[in-house]
């Protein structure tokens, strides 16, 4: 008991986590986690296509002008998230308020653009059941979708702090689901070539 | 508390990097349809994207000005399924 004790004090005092919030570690495990789950599907995707090849047809059938649309939302999305970030190191209330407001009306377009995307495949037939290219797209953008949707929720939930006023005394939280957020923006910008441009 | 001068500073560096992400999108859109062969489009198109990554990892997640056991934990993962990957290429790329 008293080795355990010795041994998370010696932890805590290492240089190694010296000016680290303890969050943002617990954060960043939680993203490494996140980058071996997208990491494997984005492999297993990159190898089956070169291994079976033919998947340029199936390929030509997305909408790369909607993808190409989506990745301008989700860039401009990381720009005003991490301008709410900036909002509450300068203390700057309304700044908070409008930049996380943006952040999630950027969120909702891009799930309404990536909607529209996903009728006009089921309209021409294209299902998770009609080959393995449309496996693997419903797979890894409706994924992806979901971590974007948690985000959205973590937003709003920041919003309704920040106007409670409540905000000021959690900060860490904006930089907390900023970081979040720029991860999923991270993990489009790998899948946005792979599945439209390929 | 930073001063006016630096917080507007701070601000044009964020709307800065996000200039150049719009620009790294147009270029990975000319990219992938040169009339080059394809082998150098995927090392355009995937090079651009990887620069558009970095870009928002170093200056909006701040890994820039991270302490090296964040680094590390970033690493460890993208180290890890790059060798799931050389693990399953004899299985799967190269059983043709």
């Amino acid at each position: 008991m008293e080795a355990t004790a010795h041994i998370a004090t010696r932890a805590v005092n290492d240089d190694a986590f010296k000016d680290i919030a303890p969050g943002r570690i617990a954060l960043w495990w939680f993203l490494a986690s996140e980058i071996m789950v997208f990491g494997g599907f984005i492999t297993c995707y990159v190898l089956f296509r070169y291994a079976h090849g033919g998947w340029e047809e199936a390929a030509a059938h997305v909408n790369w002008r909607l993808g190409s649309l989506n990745t301008v939302v989700l860039l401009t999305s990381s720009l005003t998230m991490i301008l709410a970030h900036y909002s509450i190191k300068t203390e700057d209330q309304r700044g908070v308020k409008t930049f996380l407001a943006l952040t999630i009306l950027l969120g909702f377009t891009f799930l309404v653009v990536k909607g529209f995307e996903y009728h006009a495949e089921f309209a021409e037939g294209f299902t998770p059941l009609s080959g393995l290219f449309w496996s693997f797209y419903f797979l890894m953008t409706g994924l992806h979708g979901l971590h974007l949707l948690a985000g959205i929720i973590i937003n709003i939930s920041l919003l309704t702090m920040a106007m409670r006023g409540t905000i000021w005394a959690h900060r860490d939280r904006v930089e907390f689901g900023g970081l979040y957020w720029h991860f999923v923006d991270v993990v489009w910008i790998f899948l946005f070539p792979l599945l439209y441009l390929m | 508390m930073e001063t006016l001068l630096e917080s507007a500073a701070t601000r044009s560096h964020y709307i800065a990097i996000w200039r150049w992400l719009m620009v790294l999108v147009i270029a990975g859109l000319v990219a992938s349809a040169l009339p080059v062969p394809k082998i150098l489009i995927l090392v355009l198109v995937f090079g651009i994207a990887a620069l558009k990554a970095t870009m928002v990892m170093r200056n909006y997640m701040h890994l820039k000005a991270e302490n090296l056991i964040i680094h590390a934990i970033a690493i460890i993962p993208i180290l890890l399924f790059i060798g799931l990957a050389l693990t399953l290429i004899p299985d799967i790329a190269l059983h043709r």
